[in-house]
């Protein structure tokens, strides 16, 4: 980790990225801020329809037709943008066991969205069960302390 | 006048709390991300489903009104961690162009709401579960879209002028 920070942080793209900090920081940050509405937005979304709490117009195989492909939009953006910031500054990120944290769930929350998706476009074929519900809090649960691990990163 | 209230909310005993604890900040910063995050994330969903983009076989009106109340949840959880943040250093922030910036748009994105409720949305009925959708309709979408993307720059940006603590 420290000679990956170490590269990175001798790259042309650090070098631009830190050129450029007066917006390119900041601007990173709103477009990954942007994505984590997207992606937690919709991950609420599933949530609430598969307690049946909202969106009942719709199965939960339509919401999954209607949102897995933003949310995977979103996913991409978040990783790209994220990549941006940890060029910008190699060492707040890498070496940073709150950054370790978060990256170890997010890989399982890709996963387990992954795993929601497939589920819910059964969903026409066969009944819910309450494994589909647990998965689908589970990974709001998830997101939820991502987003307070990143917002971390920063103070630790 | 105006500037005594600033100066005394900073003073009072939920400011200097908020401006001189390790941890309070970022959990209240946490809790202002996740706020913006179910704000955002509810609402892009009805603006492109204003824009015809997609949903378009969810009745409109249905569709804003089971996604728009976790819009509006989501917005007290940022409104009251907002000012709790704000409480931390009043006068700084006000003082803070960003800050004014947001403010500005936040009122903006609500009139541009008050504007659909009342003139845009009349007959909603008739295009509902059409997949025509009228201009006023579709211009309300967008620029309820832009002003959200704005709300978060600039908030992004106070961060960036403004030293926590």
């Amino acid at each position: 980790m420290e000679r990956l920070s170490a590269w990175l942080g001798s790259t042309s793209l650090h070098e631009a990225a830190l050129n450029q900090s007066g917006w390119l920081v900041p601007g990173a940050q709103t477009v990954h801020l942007l994505a984590i509405a997207v992606v937690f937005g919709s991950g609420l979304v599933i949530a609430l329809r598969m307690a049946g709490a909202a969106g009942m117009e719709w199965t939960p195989a339509r919401w999954n037709r209607r949102l897995s492909g933003w949310i995977t939009g979103g996913l991409i953006v978040l990783l790209l943008s994220g990549l941006l910031l940890i060029a910008a500054e190699p060492e707040r990120a890498l070496l940073n066991g709150i950054f370790q944290l978060k990256m170890v769930l997010v890989v399982l929350a890709v996963f387990l969205s992954r795993v929601l998706a497939r589920r819910m476009s059964r969903l026409e074929r066969r009944p819910m069960l309450g494994i589909d519900r647990i998965l689908a809090v589970l990974l709001l649960a998830l997101w939820l302390a991502i987003i307070a691990a990143g917002r971390w990163i920063g103070y630790s | 006048m105006f500037a005594n209230l600033l100066i005394s909310l900073g003073e009072s005993r939920i400011g200097t709390a908020v401006a001189e604890s390790p941890t309070l900040f970022p959990w209240i910063e946490v809790v202002h991300v996740i706020g913006i995050a179910t704000v955002v994330g509810t609402i892009m969903l009805v603006d492109l489903r204003l824009l015809g983009v997609a949903a378009l076989d969810y009745p409109f009106t249905r569709f804003s009104r089971t996604l728009l109340p976790l819009t509006w949840i989501g917005f007290l959880f940022a409104l009251v961690s907002g000012l709790l943040l704000f409480s931390s250093q009043p006068v700084l922030y006000w003082e803070n162009w960003y800050f004014r910036a947001k403010m500005l748009l936040l009122l903006l994105a609500g009139l541009n709401m008050l504007l659909f409720h009342f003139m845009a949305a009349r007959g909603v009925t008739r295009w509902e579960r059409t997949v025509t959708i009228p201009a006023a309709a579709r211009i309300a979408g967008a620029v309820s879209l832009v002003l959200w993307v704005l709300v978060v720059a600039a908030g992004r940006w106070i961060g960036f002028t403004m030293t926590p603590f």
